[in-house]
């Protein structure tokens, strides 16, 4: 018989009871190991992951002892993974390996960032059997939770505690016997484990999710064209700033990548809602972020082709993965570099000057005489994603079997234009609708995106050889597992290329086509 | 999941206490460790204070291939164990009733697939049906040998037996044990022994630390991590990890 542990939880509100008179009269004899007193330190990434997948990964100090990394459901009480840990966790590469299956996925190139930390005291009473084997264990946990009182230098304080009943494996009759003791002298159960976390954050007034990197803007259809793309851009703003200090400190790759998404949408938000801001205005600050385009380029260059590195050498015959590994040296010497570089230009007086002007133009009230500024941003939005929407159509439909690749290039960057200005407006249509549309440009888009990331990466590719060559000796070995590489990446853009037609068949069904005029041309 | 096996065809050389120091250690790297222990006799368990006790005895465990709901929790983290049981002296009639006989083991432990990163067998000495299941299901086995010339030669039996069953999946991990550096002769056997049979460098020391285990119902990193005997056994590890990986 096996029984079902679901209830391990006694709900104790405060730390008065003292546990060891509760448990004078226990059927089963325990030893009490003396109170632990732990710092917990909490790890997220910048964009809260883990919590995001309901886990949390936990550095527990003891006083004089053993650290502890544990990994535990934010709502479970024992945790899924806990091992001696002697570093601060970082990168989900540097995590115990048997970690990696869980939270590869989840975390993948973010950094753990700690998110704060609170005392923990911990009890144990151990219940042993005749062979003083432990079998079942009832744990005390007190977490308090200190922060500065607002604008003193006061600490204050907050207690948290809970009573766990925990089975172990294959003895869970003693388990049972324990649970009915304790029903019985009058503690209440709930299989619910205390939220230390949720109950931390909100003491410490953190908001989870302060920070997350998809566009969610929500325009209120009766605002008028001018308000909402101020909106929009202010926003995008926002995000570039979140991300600011993550980028000129290279925590993880994932700054850089959301500051710059950020820019080009931004770049995007200028042009494409047209009529809105007057000319001069909108020339000069598309020059602005042209440049800072430019600046962060290389920089995401690097850490893109760092991030491919394992997949490129896991493409190769096992027999000369290895040969690629100064490839791997060379990258990183180069993304270092760059980033040095990028580091100084986000840090320059010139930076500042275009950040703050911006800043001045979205923020101060201005005459907006242009004929859409004040026009319902509905109209606007649908006339600007069903122009959008129709070159996507003519331009594809002008693309043959042997029509030169540029011209799928400029197909990708109009699905790249559509793509955004359906975003930047998918609060003003149906959810339901919007998603499914923007998904279907997705399949087309992620098949232009391959057609030209081949050909830009085996362009590199041919460069970096070129300045490994010049730089130092460079073993012909690992030229010819480059060159191996070259050839399995055009063979990829082939595919790509040959794949397209069918991709935009799809993307021009009739029933594709209905909605989209259904969404956005609906008005007229 | 990786099978590992701690096995010698003869007996008193060190296999129990090999296989719950190691498997200690690798649960506390905070791998998801089980250990078997295979031997009627319970001495595994006996260290682990689990009585040798599995419902339904041998012939539940093999016939209905349900092991999910044998396995007890040990005192330590990510460490649990299938116990031994009395009735595994008669395993050997149990297994060759099963079609593809040899192969048991590997069907048991393909169910826990997802629950274990590590499983260690303790085996009794001797061959059998038993030890042939396990010879089939293990990737790596250790072999702790007592450097005496006698010992050397049941390693010899041991590797031809390997050969004529093909078993090629099997990675050796000969390793000394019980080693008396005041006796000339275990250094003599060593020195001769080491570059024929590729042993492990690490060696286990003749030791009381590893004999108190008894009294003390415990790996010996619980009650002399100190000890020479305990760092020895965390470099085997250390050794072993780096060959498996
Ligand atoms: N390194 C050592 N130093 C001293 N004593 C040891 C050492 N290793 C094992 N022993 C002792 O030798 C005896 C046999 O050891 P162990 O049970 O580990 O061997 P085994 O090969 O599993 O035996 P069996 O074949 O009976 O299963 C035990 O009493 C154990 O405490
Ligand atoms: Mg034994």
């Amino acid at each position: 018989m096996s029984t079902k542990v679901d209830k391990q939880l006694f709900v104790m509100p405060d730390n008065t009871t003292e546990i060891t008179t509760l448990l004078s009269d226990t059927p089963i004899p325990w030893q009490h190991e003396e109170q632990h007193t732990y710092t917990v330190e909490y790890y997220d990434t910048f964009d809260w992951r883990l919590y995001v997948a309901g886990l949390s990964i936990e550095l527990q100090k003891q006083k004089q002892g053993q650290t502890f990394l544990v990994c535990k459901r934010i709502d479970a009480i024992t945790a899924i993974y806990q091992v001696p840990y002697t570093q601060h966790p970082d990168f989900v590469w540097n995590l115990p390996p048997t970690w990696h299956n869980l939270l590869e996925p989840i975390i993948k190139m973010r950094k753990l960032l700690p998110l704060f930390s609170m005392q923990a005291k911990i009890e144990l009473f151990h219940f042993l059997n005749k062979d003083e084997k432990t079998v079942a264990r009832l744990q005390k946990e007190v977490r308090i939770i200190t922060k500065k009182k607002k604008s003193k230098l006061t600490l204050k304080s907050k207690e948290m505690c809970a009573l766990m009943l925990l089975p172990l494996r294959g003895y869970e009759n003693y388990w049972l016997e324990l649970y009915q003791f304790l029903h019985d002298k009058g503690f209440k159960n709930t299989a619910k484990a205390p939220l230390f976390l949720d109950k931390s954050l909100q003491y410490l007034d953190k908001k989870p999710l302060d920070y997350y990197s998809k566009l969610n803007l929500t325009i209120d259809p009766s605002m008028d064209a001018k308000t909402a793309t101020l909106y929009i851009l202010q926003e995008l703003l926002k995000t570039m700033k979140a991300n600011e200090k993550g980028t000129i400190k290279n925590i993880d790759s994932e700054f850089l990548h959301d500051f710059r998404v950020a820019i080009r949408r931004t770049r995007s938000a200028l042009s494409q809602i047209k009529g809105v801001f007057a000319d001069n205005v909108v020339d000069e600050f598309k020059q602005k972020y042209a440049l800072l385009g430019q600046w962060t380029g290389a920089t995401r260059d690097m850490d893109v082709y760092l991030l491919k590195f394992s997949a490129y050498q896991q493409s190769l015959p096992v027999a000369i993965q290895k040969d690629l590994q100064p490839l791997y040296s060379f990258l990183e010497h180069k993304q270092k570099m760059e980033q040095k570089a990028l580091r100084r230009l986000l840090m320059s007086k010139q930076y500042h000057d275009i950040m703050e002007s911006w800043e001045h133009f979205l923020y101060s009230d201005s005459n907006y005489k242009e004929d859409n500024a004040l026009r319902p941003i509905t109209e606007v939005a649908n006339e600007r994603i069903w122009k959008m929407y129709k070159r996507v159509v003519k331009e594809g439909k002008g693309i043959y079997d042997d029509t030169p690749a540029e011209a799928l290039h400029e197909l990708r960057k109009s699905c790249k234009k559509l793509r955004y200005l359906m975003e930047f407006f998918s609060s003003l249509y149906d959810k339901n609708k919007i998603k499914a549309l923007i998904k279907v440009l997705k399949v087309l888009q992620e098949n232009l995106g391959d057609f030209q990331d081949f050909e830009v990466q085996v362009y590199h590719l041919r460069h970096f050889a070129t300045e490994m060559r010049e730089q130092r000796a460079i073993p012909v070995e690992t030229i010819m597992a480059m060159g191996v590489l070259v050839e399995h990446l055009l063979a990829g853009q082939y595919q790509a290329r040959r794949e397209f037609s069918q991709r935009f068949k799809e993307f021009i069904l009739i029933e594709n086509q209905t909605l989209f005029r259904d969404l956005f041309q609906g008005a007229k | 999941m990786k099978i590992l096996a701690s096995y010698n065809i003869k007996g008193g050389v060190g296999k129990t206490a090999t296989t719950v120091n190691l498997a200690y250690l690798c649960a506390q790297q905070g791998w998801r460790t089980l250990i078997w222990d295979l031997d009627p006799q319970g001495a595994t368990s006996y260290y682990f204070r689990i009585k040798p006790k599995v419902k339904g005895g041998s012939k539940n465990l093999i016939s209905k291939k349900k092991i999910e709901n044998k396995i007890k929790a040990s005192d330590y983290d990510n460490l649990d164990i299938l116990p031994a049981d009395f009735s595994y002296r008669n395993m050997d009639i149990i297994l060759t009733q099963q079609k593809k006989c040899d192969q048991q083991f590997s069907v048991l432990f393909s169910s826990l697939e997802d629950e274990y990163d590590y499983i260690f067998m303790d085996c009794p000495p001797s061959i059998s049906l038993v030890s042939e299941n396990v010879l089939q299901a293990a990737e790596y086995l250790f072999i702790p040998t007592i450097p005496t010339v006698l010992s050397l030669r049941t390693y010899e039996q041991l590797q031809k037996f390997i050969q004529q069953h093909h078993l090629t999946h099997l990675k050796l991990l000969p390793f000394f044990s019980m080693v008396d550096k005041r006796k000339h002769i275990h250094l003599d056997v060593i020195r001769n022994a080491q570059n024929t049979f590729n042993t492990l460098s690490t060696q286990i020391p003749y030791a009381v630390d590893v004999e108190r285990m008894g009294i003390e119902r415990a790996p010996i990193h619980i009650f002399a991590g100190q000890s020479s005997a305990a760092k020895s056994y965390v470099r085997l590890w250390d050794e072993i990890v780096q060959i498996i990986n």
